[in-house]
């Protein structure tokens, strides 16, 4: 499971996305985390394991106010979304 | 002007006029600022106290509760209450001092990383590096509590940049107060498939959570259930969103629910969840939850939805919307209707007394008969906690304040305290228990301090009930540290610290009792002698099956045993 988000710069913002997905039971494998240029931004690509709902996950992140956007990738296939929840998207 | 004052004038556009907290050195900024403020400060006795006391506000008046610690172990000694109102969704602003940022990261006195310690518990942090950046993060964190499902939001603020001056030229949008974000109307055609599922259902149930009240949508709610006439269960959280004395309420579902809330879930073929979050002390074991029932659920957080069961139709976001959309007339559900009342005919909680003791289901309902329907009940943890739930009748979940998610003791008399400042002039009794008094006892003397009229309804078993009836039951009456039978004299405590309490030992005593708690002054503690082996009945075995709960009809009376007696 591939996960990608994005963040905007705040004090703590990595740290408050590892922990979630420690603390959602989800654990990470790979990680790459690059800040933009200008710095506003920083994308991380997670590789993470777990046996929970990868979309509850992604909705679980996207809670976090400083989430822009998430992109979850199952194989090939991306997790459907709930009708009507505009989602954020990288 | 410096950032301490900046920060009061942003709390004072915000329309805060009570903080709770107590000082030390890394606030001492803020506190310096307090003095020139119009903000009243309520000073408690411990900072734990004082994150209940803004919480036990913010559930009281629905507005954002705000308490002040200073660094270190001021900081900790808040997270259980923040934690609490993070578990509930209530609204809070904590104000933290921290040390001076070029000691932050060096082991300094009274350093702690508190944003860090408290990310899984907030719905946001913030620190605040730049003096001219106070306001609008106050702001911002008042936004962010308000906004979507409520929660508590943490500013920490570096004693340097708390002394550091701004410019006392605040431009006239950081003078006035956050708007929280707007809220998004349930998918139309979700909606449309919800509609369809109830008219398709001939055993639907409403199944009522605490996010009703959070999203102000109980008119809806109770519009919903007058037109649908459709019978409801409770949440712990959600007791009084429609009155509990409903002729369609079959009570509390769960863990100590009622037989007819647990049995019409089992039996349900539609589960309309407003805004529940499917709790395990609500559902039991998940797998046997509502086995045959489809489930529509409403909730402003997308996040809940699926996360433990699986929704056929997802209704994310106003929930008022969603109620009103929902509430048609249904036909065909008579039967259904019929059976459940017939549950709840049959199933009544006994609250008889068995001798001559106190029995604290008889007290709790004559209380509640006398009490003005206005008056708030503030519960601590335990046995007493299930038993204002089972035998207090509410008429708003806003008069029942317990600690659900987190199941914190301590939080009882604490926020109460927050709960006679929103409310002067009105009832407010704290039932507690001799194990959850014991944890924050020291706020006596804030009751005293600010001539707070309290009733302190003290249920005295001598032991942690709750934990010493799970030893009885599910671990074969091994008791294990839950006596606590050398406690002070509660009369004597309370009078020490200048609060009128009397003993009620014998069933006689309590009219008289519940006379002086509901019409004698306040504050007042009432100190109630219960049998140390009275167990909270129903109980569903921690991992069952809601069905298989168990009475005390299934259970053969045992006398007082173990450590508690």
């Amino acid at each position: 499971m591939r996960i990608v988000v994005r963040l905007r710069r705040a004090e703590g913002d990595l740290e408050r996305l590892i922990g979630l997905f420690r603390r959602r039971a989800w654990q990470v494998t790979a990680l790459e985390a690059r800040a933009a240029r200008d710095g506003s931004t920083m994308t991380v690509h997670a590789t993470i394991e777990g046996d929970r709902s990868p979309e509850v996950l992604a909705r679980q992140v996207e809670r976090l106010i400083e989430v822009e956007a998430v992109h979850l990738e199952e194989g090939e296939a991306q997790v459907p979304r709930l009708a009507g929840v505009r989602a954020k998207e990288v | 002007m410096n950032a301490a004052a900046a920060l009061v004038r942003a709390l004072e556009a915000e329309g805060v006029d009570i903080v709770f907290g107590y000082p030390g050195g890394a606030i001492l900024p803020v506190y310096d600022a307090l003095v020139d403020s119009k903000l009243r400060h309520i000073l408690v006795r411990h900072e734990q106290a004082a994150a209940f006391a803004a919480n036990g506000w913010a559930r009281a008046t629905g507005q954002v509760g705000v308490c002040i610690a200073t660094s270190g172990p001021g900081a900790t000694n808040l997270v259980t209450g923040i934690a609490d109102a993070f578990a509930d969704s209530v609204p809070m602003v904590i104000i933290t001092g921290q040390v001076a940022t070029g000691l932050m990261g060096t082991d300094a006195f009274q350093e702690l990383d508190v944003l860090g310690m408290t990310m899984p518990v907030v719905k946001h942090g913030f620190v605040v590096r730049r003096a001219a950046d106070m306001a609008d993060v106050v702001h911002e964190a008042f936004r962010i509590a308000r906004s979507g499902r409520p929660g508590p939001v943490l500013v920490d603020i570096p004693k340097d940049v708390a002394y550091a001056p701004v410019d006392d030229r605040v431009p006239p949008s950081v003078r006035l107060a956050s708007v929280p974000d707007p809220v998004k109307s349930p998918d139309p055609e979700a909606l449309a498939r919800a509609v369809r599922a109830m008219e398709r259902a001939r055993k639907p149930l409403l199944y009522i959570g605490g996010g009703v009240r959070r999203a102000r949508a109980i008119p809806e709610l109770r519009a919903l259930v007058e037109t649908t006439r459709l019978p409801f269960v409770s949440t712990l959280m959600a007791l009084g969103s429609v009155p509990t004395d409903h002729p369609l309420s079959l009570g509390m579902l769960g863990m100590h629910g009622t037989k007819a809330a647990n049995y019409a879930v089992q039996e349900a073929d539609l589960l309309v969840c407003a805004c529940a979050r499917f709790d395990d002390r609500a559902t039991g074991k998940l797998a046997d939850f509502a086995p045959h029932a489809e489930v529509i659920h409403i909730d402003i957080d997308a996040a809940e939805v699926g996360k433990l069961r699986r929704a056929n139709v997802a209704l994310v976001g106003d929930a008022r919307v969603a109620l009103r959309e929902l509430a048609r007339p249904l036909e065909s559900i008579e039967p259904w209707r019929t059976q459940c009342l017939q549950w709840k005919r049959q199933y009544v909680l006994d609250p008889s007394p068995r001798d001559a003791r106190v029995h604290a289901p008889t007290l709790l309902r004559r209380l509640s008969d006398r009490a003005p329907r206005d008056a708030t009940f503030a519960c601590d943890v335990g046995q007493h906690q299930m038993w204002v739930a089972q035998h207090v009748q509410f008429d708003s979940p806003d008069r029942h304040l317990t600690s659900g998610g987190l199941g914190a003791m301590g939080f009882g008399v604490p926020a109460a305290i927050g709960a006679c400042f929103a409310r002067p002039g009105s009832l407010v009794i704290t039932v507690t228990g001799d194990g959850s008094i014991m944890m924050n006892l020291q706020e006596l003397a804030t009751i005293v301090r600010y001539a707070l009229p309290l009733r302190i309804v003290l249920v005295d078993n001598r032991g942690l009930g709750l934990v010493r009836q799970w030893q009885e039951l599910f671990h074969e009456e091994r008791y294990s540290e839950i006596d606590l039978s050398d406690n002070p004299d509660f009369v004597r405590v309370a009078e020490a610290f200048g609060i009128p309490a009397f003993r009620v030992d014998r069933a006689d005593q309590v009219e008289h009792a519940v006379e002086r708690i509901v019409g004698g002054p306040g504050p007042l503690l009432c100190h109630v002698v219960v049998d140390p082996a009275a167990n909270v009945w129903p109980i569903v075995k921690p991992g069952a099956a809601n069905s298989s709960m168990l009475d005390d009809d299934h259970k053969t009376p045992r006398p007082a045993a173990g450590g508690a007696r």
